[in-house]
């Protein structure tokens, strides 16, 4: 479906293993993911699939080190971030990971162009940003005027449509240059057109050789990847 | 670096830090004007004592402990100055009499000063000039012999000119005395805690029943003498404790009626020759010598110089009584300046730490402010998080945030605090004796602070405008009534309307009345270094304030966060 063909020989850049995680809630334990595996190789598009509470968001957490697995291990590029902490996980999540949101979760004080700079500014001291930011500016711009916005730069999320501020989570993913984009229902709140504009984004991202883990409940949407795996009560079918 | 650009966001767009930065403005400026008006309070009394007093006294310091005092003085004020720490030394006499005067009579302090010491080491004015006492004389003649001398400096020379008690003998003066102004039982203060000349005493006549003692102190060796002396000027030095009870008068008349100046006693008997002993010659008494020290040189060193003088005089003369009567003392350390200093320093400390509680409001604003900040911004510190902001980076984020409100709010009180305290004066006279137009006033300016606040509201509604827009509407708003308003308070009082006068006269009730404190104003200076500590002080609060809540943020889970509604 998309070019160039992911290398299936390749060994994966993502590998979950036996992922299980639980909730306690109210006295009650829930099993969330019952020891999910799923293999991701580089410059690969997979579609999880899975209804309401199958686990997908959970598991996408997981593989973003925003929440931790009760048993098992996600090797990412061989390094267990399982057993990272503190400033490697925070250096995992701001380097080597883009996250798209549903809800975009866009900083609404924020213009487009700050909104996706942000992202390059957690590293490094003030001191050290003067020297940097020109560049940080003119990558942030070229990824706004890439996904449509470059007309837009200024505007708050407040000013923007829905479509408009998931380019905007999509530049913002980008910016520097993350080695997996991980999506969670992104065209959850589009409309079709919009969705299908979104998506044609995710597919030129794909052929541009960028590995994407998209989560959805939409088998429509799910179909664009390369392979699709399906989540349901928290096991992988 | 994101924090830098959150918080000047944050900064921009909400109400609630505006909120925080006004109470820690409020209790930064609260505390501010306290201590520098008791601080004020407390420089203005040791500033009038120091003035009665040089800077470092030798001799007896308790008025109710009468001594004899000591000989050898001249050669101990030669001795003084001779030492580069000294700039000047003066004998005064002080002792107990009993005045008498149309209206008062009682005991009083007499000091016998050289007229060449007044302006010198007692650094104090005369305050009666020629014409204020010339101008209350009814005949032209009497009007032009007041008008005729200098009346400020025949104060400081404590003598008048013979002609006023009909001697017309060219350049020959009488001694005469200087009173504390609250002596005179005339005087009254207006509401500007002013005198009137029309109440002055000068030119009349006092008498003092003096009682003088022995080298030894002791009583009952001469009987009291009562003198007439006439008035030359009164002086409010602005220290009430001695200008309700000090009379000043020259140094050698004092010295002569209290049998202290040198003299020749009578031989006494020698029991073994059967004949009379030689006569002896008792050297002339003070009772203290006041010592100015030169500008610069740090009391303890002047007061060293003091001990090092009199030890000399004491290896010179090993009989004198010098070490006994002779104690060195700084001003400052004077029982009776001490203990009012004293009190006044408790009271500027009483009242600084119970306003420090108070500013403590401040902290806990701040607290709260950002407790709800928190809790606002719970989503944007999940997405932080989600793209790499570490839990110290969310942390220094709302402590940066805290510092930065505390550095605006405290640097915005030191200003309010500074307009306050030098334009406290004015405010209070207007609201004190102006009761009724400052009411009218502060109605308009409440009226502007409405007005601002709708213009504010409504700028901010309007359609593509925002928090900006809705403050720099009421900034300017309020800023341009304030500005009429108080441009036009400095000159309201005298334009008031004849119906609007008698309204405030109706209704005045004065706040600071100088009638009944001594001080004729409120001190308006800003104590800086005082300032600066509260400033700081403000700051750190702040911080502090923002710190728990910066921690509440800092540990919260990044997926919990980013699906907080």
């Amino acid at each position: 479906m998309s070019d160039p063909t992911p290398d299936t020989n390749a060994p994966p850049i993502l590998q979950v293993r036996a992922v299980v995680r639980r909730f306690r809630e109210a006295g009650h334990t829930l099993d969330i993911l019952r020891g999910v595996d799923l293999d991701v190789r580089k410059g690969e598009w997979v579609s999880i699939l899975g209804r309401s509470g199958s686990g997908k968001s959970t598991l996408m957490h997981l593989i973003a080190g925003l929440d931790r697995v009760d048993c098992g291990t996600i090797l990412f590029d061989g390094q267990d971030i399982t057993r990272l902490r503190g400033a490697g996980l925070d250096r995992y999540r701001n380097r080597k990971m883009g996250l798209v949101f549903q809800s975009y979760h866009l900083l609404p004080e924020l213009s487009a162009l700050d909104n996706v700079m942000l992202a390059a500014m957690m590293d490094g001291s003030v001191l050290a940003w003067p020297g940097k930011r020109g560049a940080v500016r003119d990558r942030a711009e070229a990824l706004l005027t890439r996904v449509g916005l470059g007309g837009r730069l200024g505007h708050k999320p407040a000013k923007l449509s829905g479509g408009e501020r998931q380019r905007v989570a999509i530049a913002r993913a980008l910016i520097n240059n993350p080695a997996l984009i991980l999506a969670d229902e992104p065209t959850g709140n589009l409309d079709a057109e919009t969705t299908e504009e979104i998506l044609a984004l995710f597919g030129q991202l794909r052929a541009e050789g960028h590995t994407l883990v998209l989560v959805t409940h939409d088998t429509e949407v799910a179909a664009r990847g390369d392979r699709i795996v399906t989540l349901k009560e928290g096991r992988v079918v | 670096m994101y924090q830098l650009l959150l918080i000047s966001h944050y900064l921009r767009r909400r109400m609630i830090p505006l909120f925080a930065a006004l109470a820690v403005t409020l209790c930064t400026a609260m505390v501010i004007i306290v201590m520098s008006v008791m601080g004020g309070f407390l420089d203005l009394m040791r500033g009038s004592a120091h003035k009665l007093t040089g800077d470092v006294v030798i001799g007896n310091v308790e008025i109710n402990r009468p001594t004899g005092g000591f000989a050898h003085y001249r050669e101990l004020t030669e001795e003084l100055g001779k030492d580069p720490a000294v700039a000047r030394a003066t004998p005064v006499i002080e002792c107990l009499a009993m005045l008498n005067m149309p209206g008062k009579s009682g005991f009083y302090q007499v000091v016998g000063v050289e007229g060449g010491s007044i302006g010198d080491v007692l650094k104090f004015e005369p305050m009666w000039k020629s014409e204020d006492i010339a101008n209350q004389m009814g005949d032209p003649e009497s009007r032009a012999l007041w008008s005729s001398f200098d009346l400020q400096k025949a104060g400081k020379s404590l003598s008048l000119p013979a002609s006023l008690i009909g001697d017309r003998t060219p350049g020959k003066t009488i001694p005469a005395a200087m009173l504390g102004v609250e002596v005179n039982p005339r005087h009254y203060r207006d509401e500007h805690g002013q005198y009137s000349p029309s109440n002055a005493y000068v030119g009349g006549t006092i008498e003092l029943t003096l009682v003088p003692l022995g080298d030894r102190g002791q009583s009952g060796a001469y009987e009291p003498k009562k003198r007439a002396l006439p008035v030359v000027n009164e002086l409010k030095s602005g220290f009430y404790e001695y200008d309700k009870s000090r009379i000043y008068v020259p140094f050698d008349w004092l010295q002569q009626q209290l049998e202290m100046s040198e003299r020749e006693t009578a031989a006494e008997f020698d029991p073994v020759t059967g004949q009379g002993g030689a006569p002896k010659i008792k050297p002339a008494r003070c009772t203290q010598v006041l010592i100015a020290g030169r500008p610069g040189v740090p009391l303890d060193e002047v007061r060293m110089a003091a001990e090092r003088a009199v030890q000399r005089i004491c290896d010179r003369h090993p009989d004198c009584n010098l070490d006994a009567y002779a104690d060195v003392t700084p001003w400052d350390r004077i029982p009776f300046i001490r203990g009012l200093l004293n009190a006044v320093k408790s009271e500027k400390g009483m009242m600084t730490f119970l306003f420090a509680v108070i500013g403590m409001v401040a902290v806990m604003m701040v607290g709260i402010t950002f407790y709800m900040i928190v809790l606002e911004k719970t989503r944007d510190i999940g997405i932080l998080r989600s793209i790499g902001a570490s839990q110290y980076g969310i942390l220094s984020l709302f402590v940066r945030y805290g510092l930065v409100i505390g550095v605006i709010g405290s640097a915005l009180g030191v200003g309010l605090a500074y307009f306050v305290v030098t334009h406290l004066n004015n405010l209070e006279h207007l609201l004190g004796y102006n009761v009724v137009t400052g009411i009218l006033c502060n109605a308009l300016l409440a009226a502007t602070v409405v007005a601002a606040t709708v213009a504010a509201f409504l700028s901010g509604r309007r359609e593509g405008a925002g928090f900006e827009r809705g403050l720099a509407a009421f900034l300017v708003t309020l800023l341009a009534g304030s500005a009429i308003l108080f441009f036009g308070f400095t000159d309201i009082g005298a334009h008031r309307p004849e119906w609007l006068m008698r309204l405030d006269e109706r209704y005045a009730c004065p706040i600071w009345d100088p009638r009944y404190y001594y001080f004729d104003k409120v001190p308006d200076t800003v104590n800086w270094l005082e300032a600066r500590w509260v400033a700081v002080f403000a700051v750190v609060a702040s911080v502090m304030g923002a710190l728990v809540p910066a921690v509440l943020a800092a540990s919260k889970n990044p997926v919990e966060a980013m699906r907080h509604e």
